[in-house]
């Protein structure tokens, strides 16, 4: 590593000669160390769900590597992979959101009554959940930006306001019957030719466009193992994908809003400033501040954008239920906290990526699906979610030595 | 207020409650010119540059940058007029790579399919320009910032200042993190930055750096502007007596 401290044979040269190391006339590489690090890390968490997936196929007797498991467990994961995004931008920048659950609980109530008792149109029912969720963030970014209250208490007071709500609207009754219309949002599946198509098409194009690249001249002894490793994993997720979606009815809608939403977000959180600010914010946010970076209504819209995102959620778990509940998603925001955490995002900000997240929230429903099928005691899956949580957070400080969590 | 001025400062203060940081400071900084601050510890030298640059807003007092008075404090405002800092906590972001701390809040933006993304590649070579200006070479410009020697950190907070060639660039001190070797190339860029048309206002506990680069010395004490020394016709001697307060004021209409 190149030094600007002169080293005490240097110190008799020229200015130049005491600040350029001895690879001065090397170009800087072009891969950074530490984004390889963090994909190996993502490809450990894919390695620890297909262990996963072959210890419940052989416990199961061969019931969970199915077509139709993995249709279902996609789904399952939709929900709270949609609320670990919002989670995971609001952790990276130092926030937290624990009233995702709640919101999804009043939300369903409000559609369910709204589609099953004043006999709304659906678009009406759609808009007024949309504003709904709109206002939610907006209040919550407004208590914390403006009036300077600590997320995690702001969250947890809508927590429990949210939830007393929905318990209020419902009188405590789980309201069913919401129309057809509107259980076709989470029950319909894109067409299986057009579903394997996708999934083929994807896992070519990326594999053709790392092969040309790896081909080029000038990149042939510059091709790095990591993406190597990568582009075969994803090509193969892409063939499960295809068998799975294909064999099994189609991709279901959820999946394809939860996988929408995932690539968005790492497009923006890649390749935006508004992206970057968040990773900003959450490293130094006084030094954003002094860049120029509007802090307080970054946040404002990142708590508006975690109620949108829950909102979306309630429209998919009301509509898969057909049921709006007060009782339903109860662990959910720590269950996407959770999530977020052993997909690598740290709890004190600045580090953390949706696609991580979204393999976490997997990787725990997963656990979840496979404790199920064998027909184990419920209680179990809050057992291994807190030993998996402390696994995480166990690998990530050894791997991590000198960073904080 | 004058327009042959990079900085005009007229009886500024601050104050925190009962506490005044700063009383009636009135400075000017010329086109072109490299100005130092010299002060013990608490004199106000850091509060002044943030007021300076628009991080910390003045209670009183008026501000006049390029001849134009100062209305709207704030860092995004102040950086739109041409007012660049380096803070001496280096305000970088430990989990971004080089470039982008380098273009963090100005970032070059391509349009692509009606959205703007971000024009890594334009940052990527600027940043190796401006790196080469400093003379320094980096093995890694895409690693994050947190793998870089407090040096090397500090160049990058340099470079973040004079990327977009700024009329000031307020520096707290900038050598503090640089052996005295390592820091002779920057102190060679303060030297060129008022030919390329930036001022530069510089604090420093460093005497030698102040006497070096700049112009003219204002000491400042207990948040007053003490002294006004020109250095071609100082010494750190002279300087250190004034800081200590044992010579009369050079200019009676400081005090």
């Amino acid at each position: 590593m190149p030094t600007l401290h002169s080293s005490p044979h240097e110190s008799s040269g020229t200015a130049r000669s005491t600040v350029v190391a001895l690879e001065a006339d090397k170009p800087p590489v072009s891969f950074s160390r530490f984004a390889e690090l963090q994909t190996w890390r993502m490809l450990g968490l894919v390695t620890a769900i297909a262990v996963m997936f072959a210890i419940f196929n052989f416990l199961t007797g061969g019931l969970f590597f199915t077509p139709r498991n993995l249709s279902n467990l996609s789904v399952q994961t939709s929900v709270t992979a949609l609320l670990t995004v919002g989670m995971t931008w609001l952790m990276v920048a130092r926030q937290i959101d624990l009233s995702g659950g709640a919101l999804i609980a009043l939300l369903g109530v409000m559609v369910a009554k709204c589609q099953a008792t004043f006999g709304w149109p659906l678009g009406a029912t759609l808009a007024a959940a949309l504003a709904l969720g709109l206002l939610v963030g907006l209040v919550q970014g407004f208590i914390i930006t403006r009036l300077a209250i600590p997320a995690f208490i702001a969250t947890l007071a809508a927590f429990s306001y949210l939830r007393g709500a929905a318990f209020i609207a419902s009188d405590g009754m789980t309201i069913a019957g919401l129309g057809d219309g509107f259980s076709m949002i989470a029950n319909t599946n894109v067409p299986v030719v057009v579903s394997v198509v996708v999934f083929l098409f994807a896992g070519a194009i990326v594999a053709t466009r790392k092969v040309m690249s790896w081909m080029k001249a000038e990149n042939k002894r510059k091709t790095r193992p990591v993406d190597v490793v990568a582009t075969v994993v994803f090509v193969l997720c892409t063939l499960v994908g295809a068998w799975a979606f294909g064999a099994y009815r189609g991709i279901p809608s959820p999946v394809v809003a939860f996988l929408v939403v995932i690539g968005a977000a790492t497009f923006v959180a890649n390749n935006t400033a508004f992206g970057r600010h968040i990773y900003a914010i959450g490293a130094n946010p006084e030094a954003a501040r002094r860049v120029g970076i509007n802090v307080k209504g970054m946040l404002m819209a990142l708590f508006v954008l975690s109620s949108l995102l829950a909102t979306l959620g309630a429209l998919i778990q009301t509509s898969r239920l057909d049921a709006g509940s007060p009782g339903t998603a109860e662990f959910l925001a720590l269950d996407a906290i959770s999530a977020s955490v052993i997909g690598g995002t740290s709890l004190f900000g600045g580090r953390g990526t949706v696609a991580g997240s979204a393999l976490g929230a997997l990787l725990m429903s997963t656990i979840a699906n496979g404790l199920s099928i064998m027909g184990t005691n419920t209680y179990w899956q809050l057992v291994t979610t807190g030993a998996l949580l402390v696994a995480a957070l166990t690998i990530d400080r050894v791997t991590n030595r000198g960073e904080q969590a | 207020m004058s327009k042959n001025l990079a900085v005009e400062a007229r009886k500024l203060t601050k104050n925190y409650h009962a506490i005044q940081a700063i009383a009636d400071a009135t400075f000017n900084i010329g086109h072109a010119e490299i100005v130092g601050f010299a002060g013990d510890n608490g004199a106000g030298k850091s509060t002044l540059m943030k007021m300076v640059a628009g991080s910390v807003q003045a209670s009183t007092g008026q501000l006049f940058i390029d001849g134009v008075e100062r209305k709207v404090w704030s860092p995004a405002a102040v950086r739109d007029e041409g007012v660049e800092m380096v803070y001496q906590d280096l305000a970088l972001c430990d989990n971004l790579n080089v470039y982008e701390n380098i273009f963090l809040g100005r970032e070059p933006k391509l349009r692509k399919g009606g959205m703007l993304v971000l024009d890594h590649a334009t940052m990527r070579k600027r940043a190796h320009e401006l790196l080469d200006r400093l003379q320094v070479h980096l093995k890694s410009l895409v690693d994050p910032v947190s793998c870089l020697s407090g040096g090397q950190r500090q160049i990058i907070a340099i470079c973040r200042a004079i990327a977009f060639s700024p009329k000031l660039v307020i520096m707290d001190e900038p050598t503090a993190a640089l052996s005295v070797s390592a820091g002779r190339p920057l102190m060679d860029l303060i030297r060129r930055l008022p030919s390329e048309s930036t001022a530069v206002m510089i604090v420093s506990h460093r005497l030698s750096d102040l006497i070096e680069t700049s112009n003219r010395i204002y000491v400042v004490g207990r948040g007053a502007m003490v002294n006004e020394l020109k250095t071609s016709e100082t010494t750190e001697h002279a300087l250190l007596r004034a800081m200590a307060g044992l010579d009369e004021p050079v200019t009676g209409e400081l005090v």
